[in-house]
């Protein structure tokens, strides 16, 4: 009991972060976030016998968030646009302008969700085309033409923001590259 | 790596180590370059997603779990007692019959189904963070009443049919624990009344446009609730 206590309690504390991430810009929204983490983990803990694999828990628990997140809050319906504003002015890294990541938090809760999330899934979750594939239920081609999508997007944004006279520099380049 | 496959990467997979590779080598020529923009977006990106958890997220778990795990908690027992109700219903059929139904018999019949309703989900009883006011009173919007004042702190909402009646599924956590509530649309023939079924107590609040029925362990939070959303659906007291 206390060793699966403990791990379950290194489980919380390494993953509810990414968890919350991940919730979060599913639903952009904070109170839903933490709801959908909060369901996730309380199941995990009743599931966590099944779970030979602690390494595999973090694509399990995502799995179980996309769930929760769709069968709570997608059915609803509910058109939340606004990107919490706590999120949008907390703290970025120094080293980068924090306009810039602010332009971008903004950017990315304006996506539609069928770009928005296959992009949290590669750069918070790790997972390669053929995996989103698979979790979406959609041919990894899609998958492709989505995240290549919503990138293009967002670097508009930045280069409007930027430079807005050399929208090539990070937005084009890729084209012209042969 | 040619021109072909280096682009291919750079644009569905930027942080594939190939690419970094490609870039050593500036091969295709100007991938040095290529990649290193790439990748300063790539960072920039990263910044942009990870937005900070709420403070003490992994203790709010960690403590609601152990209150989920102790036998002797109140809440706990409520639950399970909730979770048995629910098994028992399914094993029966009893209550998805009950919700395919096109109309109920008389007000036990409605307040059966709405037990049932309760037991589902039972561990929808365990929600802490309250849903947003706004969001509640679309949601009630959506059930053809505007609210007036607000009916406090909600921890849980979702549409739902209960039988023939479009509802509204809410959860209160209470002063002596969490209070189920359905508002059913419509559900205008119906008296004011308690009730006790399968272990559940419940109250049925019959108001202009629908009813309000209000289950949990016990029925001690009642009169408040009652109170509040009587004033924000009716505007009366």
């Amino acid at each position: 009991m206390e060793t699966r206590k403990s791990q379950y309690e290194h489980l919380v504390r390494t993953l509810s972060g990414d968890l919350y991430r991940f919730a979060y810009w599913l639903a952009r929204d904070d109170a839903t976030a933490k709801d959908v983490v909060q369901e996730t983990l309380i199941r995990a803990w009743r599931a966590l016998d099944d779970l030979r694999d602690l390494k595999a828990a973090k694509a399990w628990l995502m799995t179980i968030v996309r769930r929760e997140h769709a069968r709570l809050f997608e059915r609803k319906r509910l058109d939340i646009v606004d990107v919490d504003q706590a999120h949008v002015e907390d703290s970025a890294p120094s080293l980068y302008d924090q306009s810039q990541v602010l332009q971008l938090r903004r950017a990315i809760a304006q996506l539609e969700p069928k770009y928005r999330e296959p992009l949290v899934m590669q750069v918070l979750g790790g997972y390669s085309c053929a995996e989103i594939a698979t979790a979406l239920g959609i041919t990894e081609a899609a998958v492709m033409t989505q995240v290549f999508r919503a990138r293009q997007k967002l670097k508009q944004v930045l280069d409007g923001q930027a430079n807005p006279t050399q929208t090539q520099s990070r937005g084009g380049s890729v084209h012209e590259l042969r | 790596m040619n021109s072909v496959e280096f682009n291919e990467l750079l644009n569905f997979n930027p942080l594939d180590p190939r690419l970094q590779q490609a870039a050593a080598r500036d091969s295709p020529p100007g991938a040095e370059l290529e990649v290193k923009r790439a990748l300063a977006f790539e960072r920039k990106l990263r910044s942009a997603l990870e937005v900070e958890p709420p403070a003490g997220l992994a203790d709010e778990i960690l403590a609601k779990s152990a209150q989920l795990a102790s036998p002797v908690r109140s809440r706990r027992a409520w639950m399970a007692m909730a979770a048995s109700v629910s098994l028992g219903a399914l094993a029966t059929g009893w209550g998805i019959r009950r919700e395919q139904a096109s109309a109920f018999a008389g007000q036990s019949e409605l307040q059966l189904a709405c037990v049932d309703h309760l037991t589902h989900e039972p561990f929808l009883l365990a929600r802490q963070t309250e849903v947003p006011d706004a969001l509640v009173r679309r949601a009630f919007q959506e059930r053809g009443v505007v609210l007036g004042d607000s009916v406090g702190p909600v921890h849980y909402s979702y549409p739902c049919p209960v039988g023939p009646y479009r509802a509204l599924h809410l959860v209160v956590q209470a002063q002596h624990g969490p209070v189920t509530l359905l508002y059913l649309q419509n559900a205008l023939d119906y008296d004011a009344r308690g009730f006790r079924e399968r272990g559940v107590q419940g109250r049925l609040v019959p108001l202009r446009q629908g009813s309000l029925v209000m289950m949990a362990q016990t029925d001690m939070d009642f009169d408040p609730i009652e109170m509040r959303y009587r004033k924000a659906i009716d505007g009366t007291v």
